[in-house]
């Protein structure tokens, strides 16, 4: 028995035919604002929205390996499930989250919390995967991940920075979740940064002076425009594109440079790569990178859960709320959503290593900034954590809240050949009580 | 144990197309006449009388079939690009690289006439290189470039000259034997876990149509493809199971689904939407014969062997019809449409994956003839190719001087191909080198395949800096950026280039000038250009080898050698 839950973009799924007529209207005419405009280039409200977009980011806190909820925004003291640690009140009456979230919990009055999601996928490939992208691939077709969605729909086409970076300099689990740009092309690929913080071949080489690198890159922009003419396609529009942007990327090299932060920022983050890797996303999104994912590993503690998170999740603590305050600070946090989760939770149950394992059936994630409302929280577990009872929601939910808070429709809709693919599968809404 | 039995009946040569291929009835029978002719796929419709007689040379064809349509267009196509350009395009598409100078100097010395064009294209098949490429290119139509050990098999096929249809029928029986089918069930493990996958994978590699939208409904263009056409077509595979990295088949197990209306519905056995396929009668197991099989197969996984094949496969059933004298058109279309879109930049139908009956092709007739001489001639991928290079429509120009640029369906004009990323790794060490390291002159023949092995080897390492280019592929700043400033870049194609060492050997500036201009864009430079690169030159009169290696930077950076026009 198959279970069909793929969409191809028919009237079998109910797609909106005013939705797909207005885009081919506005691909026919050309778009004044680009693809993320385009859809809705009638609607002079939408255009609003999208001149609203830009300047908007989105930081991605991902909890590689999976993040106990239970020692984190889902606490369940004095249960069998519990484990050693209490909850503790927050700034939000009712809401308590674990008592090794204190700075977490006096802010929480400017926090979301999803404490429902139920993703179905223990994998750490696969449940990344779909983390990633909101939905599980077809066979037929590859979807792109947030961070492509998100450097497509909030960056500029001639940014001087990246659209989307992500760091990866833990070793453990980098495997999981390969991130792929799909159908959006290498426009929209991440700049991995895996091995240092500096991106690779973004600074000139000592055997080329700085007028030289500029110089032959204007002989060679002369030579590829003599080619080109009469002979110009797409394709080669791009490839100069490409070496347009080299030396507007290769002045953005300072922004890699942490040693720019004065000391006492840098201290305030913390020691720890984590923290000061979320100092590095904060002076990206200041200066426009769309998407920044900051990975923090390896959270899998199928053994020993609780000295693990006694270890990680107030590092945690402190850099979320160290982050929430700098971005308030600098007047970025309304411009800028920060997202934390994995690729799932751990099971309420305690193994006989007292640790925990997978469990994508009743997990949390939190969320800050831009287009949140603070204080909330969507959804309940059972009293020991083991299955969601009310409002439950899936990645795809995540990912149209996530959409929505930017300003970005989640049912808008991108062209693959002939068959119009809208950004979270049909059905699936954004959670609007956790949107300001 | 009765389910899972030791012999296969697949055999080579049961049902081979070999040699006498009969056009199928579907093929052309009828002209476009009635109302009911309408819901027929275009290949029904055609008039048997407009296809070309099966004797002609393949060029011919090609070129009487392209410039007919031109003509009710009233079009010129563009002229026959430079012998030098349609040099570098043969060696490009053929053995994935730019030719040397040493090796554009041995070919344009035996003049520009089609004889000796033809000489060219068959001493470029007649080499190791060739193989090299067609199987690597092979490796990225069925594996996406991933299949390591798929690979091993696809060089010993293309080197052994196997028919396109015995590709086929090996890759989805999947029975290895290591001296003649090494590694080749990594196809279908790769795709085991997944049977959705491997039956839409299989549709589209080797049958040129994607089914995957008839998965949760009927399709919406296509009127006859509906779920049972899906489903029918994922029969076959829906035995096959993995068994510890093994793959099994068993004889038992029928797939249902859900209609779009919510019912549930057994799936039938159908190739492509043609008539129900019976299988032989079998019976679903009880439970005591099930837990035989489960411990036979646990037995199996411990012992790291595979399962026996099924006596009744049908993964076998599919080679059978997919060859079948009845429906081997599908097949012979749709790789005739792969290989032509591989030279041309554009396929007779596009998009690839759509080959059905509603999607009628630029040229009928020519994919019809193509399709047929293929089956007819053991499925010879040599000989499509040969005919495509060796036709004028495949040596046009690529540019286009005046107005509008026409449809790329047309080939009236050459559309310049972004570069895969074997091809631009490849060309870029062979162009940088001394520009002699290949000639005749400079070793046996047997040192220079070797040379030209050994720099193809060193040249794997800057493909991961490349993507490989699908429908409408952008160019990457992470390559403008790996051109810019990689020390890959820098130290072994410029600081340590054998091209700006004999640039510097050489006295005069425009000598220098005209070499890089042969290594790197396998042609004579203008006279204009040449006075452009040396006023660059002139400019850095107190650093000449940095002024060299910049000019060769930047024609090695610049769109004449990122496309293969």
């Amino acid at each position: 028995m198959s279970n069909p839950s793929n969409y191809c973009g028919t009237n079998a799924h109910h797609i909106s035919r005013r939705a797909f007529l207005s885009q081919a209207l506005a691909v026919g005419s050309g778009s004044l604002l680009g693809s993320s405009g385009a859809i809705h280039a009638l609607d002079e409200t939408s255009i609003n929205d999208a001149l609203r977009k830009t300047g908007r980011s989105v930081i991605l806190l991902w909890l590689a390996g999976g993040s106990s909820q239970l020692e984190t925004w889902d606490p369940k003291p004095g249960r069998p499930t519990g484990g050693p640690y209490d909850s503790i009140p927050t700034s939000v009456p009712g809401v308590h989250i674990s008592e090794l979230m204190p700075k977490m919990a006096k802010r929480m009055h400017r926090t979301a919390i999803i404490r429902s999601l139920n993703t179905r996928d223990g994998g750490h490939g696969t449940g990344a995967e779909m983390m990633l992208r909101g939905r599980k691939n077809e066979a037929a077709l590859q979807y792109p991940d947030l961070g492509s969605v998100i450097a497509k729909e909030l960056g500029r086409a001639d940014s001087r920075v990246p659209g989307y970076v992500s760091f990866y300099s833990q070793t453990e689990g980098r495997g999981s979740g390969k991130l792929s740009p799909a159908f959006l092309g290498a426009r929209y690929a991440p700049m991995n940064l895996d091995d240092s913080t500096m991106p690779p071949n973004l600074t000139r080489l000592e055997a080329i002076n700085d007028l030289d690198h500029r110089d032959r890159a204007r002989l060679r922009e002369l030579l590829s425009a003599r080619f080109s003419a009469g002979r110009e396609t797409e394709t080669m529009r791009s490839h100069a594109s490409a070496y347009a942007r080299v030396h507007g990327l290769m002045s953005s090299e300072p922004l890699f440079d942490i040693e720019k932060e004065p000391r006492w920022v840098r201290n305030w983050y913390g020691p720890s790569l984590f923290g000061q890797q979320a100092l590095m996303a904060r002076r990206m999104v200041e200066a426009g990178v769309s998407f920044v994912r900051v990975s923090r590993a390896w959270w899998d503690s199928h053994g020993q859960n609780f000295e693990t998170h006694a270890e990680m999740v107030p590092e945690l603590d402190h850099v979320m709320a160290t982050l929430l305050d700098d971005l308030d600070q600098r007047g970025l946090l309304e411009s800028t959503l920060v997202v934390a989760y994995g690729e799932f939770g751990r099971t309420p149950t305690i193994n006989a290593s007292l640790g925990r394992d997978h469990f994508a059936d009743a997990w949390s994630a939190a969320l800050y900034g831009c287009g949140i409302q603070g204080g909330s929280v969507w959804g309940k577990t059972d009293e020991d954590g083991r299955k969601v009872v009310e409002g439950e929601v899936g990645a795809g939910e995540l990912f149209a809240t996530i959409l929505a808070a930017v300003g970005i429709d989640p049912n808008h809709e991108y062209q693959v050949g002939a068959r119009p693919v809208p950004l979270v599968n049909p059905g699936i809404r954004p959670i609007r009580d956790l949107l300001a | 144990m009765r389910y899972l039995s030791p012999s296969l009946h697949l055999t080579n040569g049961k049902s081979s197309a070999r040699g006498a291929w009969v056009l199928s009835l579907a093929m052309v029978c009828g002209a476009i006449a009635s109302a009911a002719d309408a819901a027929k796929p275009w290949w029904e419709k055609m008039d048997p009388a407009t296809l070309p007689a099966a004797n002609l040379p393949m060029a011919e064809v090609i070129d009487r079939c392209i410039d007919q349509k031109l003509k009710q267009r009233d079009m010129m196509p563009a002229l026959t690009a430079p012998l030098e350009t349609r040099l570098r395009r043969l060696m490009l598409d053929l053995h994935g690289r730019v030719p040397t100078v040493g090796e554009l100097d041995a070919f344009v010395a035996e003049g520009d006439s089609p004889e000796a064009w033809a000489r060219h294209v068959d001493r470029i098949m007649a080499s190791q290189a060739f193989d090299r490429h067609l199987s690597n290119e092979l490796n990225w139509l069925l594996m996406d470039g991933q299949g390591t050990e798929f690979k091993k098999y696809l060089d010993l096929a293309v080197t052994k000259k196997k028919g396109w249809d015995v590709v086929f029928r090996d890759a989805v029986a999947g029975q290895v034997d290591t001296e003649s089918r090494p590694g080749v069930d990594q196809f279908l493990r790769q795709r085991v876990m997944d049977t959705d996958r491997m039956a839409n994978d299989v549709s589209v590699r080797f049958f040129g149509v994607n089914i995957s939208c008839a998965q949760c409904h009927d399709h919406p263009y296509v009127k006859d493809w509906t779920q049972d056409t899906y489903y029918g077509m994922k029969s076959f595979f829906d035995r096959t199971f993995d068994n510890g990295g093994f793959v099994g088949e068993r004889e038992y197990g029928q797939i249902s689904f859900k209609t779009s209306k919510g019912k549930e519905k057994p799936a039938t056995l159908s190739f492509l939407g043609g008539a129900p396929l019976t299988d032989p009668a079998s019976m679903e197991p009880n439970e005591e014969q099930k837990k035989a099989e489960r411990a036979l197969l646990e037995q199996l996984k411990k012992d790291k062997k595979p399962p026996p094949p099924a006596q009744y496969s049908r993964r076998a059933r599919l080679i059978e019809t997919g060859l079948s004298t009845e429906q081997q058109h599908w097949f012979a279309r749709a790789i005739v449409n792969r290989v032509w879109d591989r030279l041309f930049g554009c396929g007779l139908v596009m998009p690839l994956d759509q080959m059905h009956g509603e999607n009628t092709p630029s040229h009928p007739e020519l994919m019809q003839w193509l399709a047929r001489d293929l089956a007819a001639n053991g499925y010879d991928l040599r000989r499509l190719i040969r005919g495509i290079v060796t036709s004028k429509a495949w040596q046009r120009d690529s540019r286009w001087q005046s107005d509008t640029r026409p449809a790329r369906n047309l080939f009236a004009v050459a559309h310049p191909r972004p570069l895969t990323p074997r091809q631009q790794a490849m060309s870029l060490r062979f162009a940088a080198m001394e520009p002699a390291y290949l000639a005749p002159s400079k070793a046996k023949p047997e040192e220079i395949e070797q040379r030209i092995l050994n720099t193809e080897r060193g040249a794997s390492g800057y493909e991961r800096w490349f993507e490989r280019p699908g429908e409408d592929f952008q160019v990457s700043v992470d390559e403008a950026l790996f051109l810019s400033n990689s020390n890959d870049v820098q130290g072994q194609l410029l600081d340590g280039s054998g091209l700006v060492k004999a640039m510097e050997a050489l006295p005069e500036v425009a000598e220098r000038i005209r070499l890089a201009g042969k290594a790197v864009w396998q042609r004579e430079l203008s006279e204009e250009e040449v006075s452009l690169l040396a006023s660059y030159l002139d400019a850095r009169g107190d650093r000449p080898q940095a002024g060299l290696r910049q000019i060769v930077w930047a024609m090695l950076s610049s769109a004449e050698f990122r496309f293969n026009y």
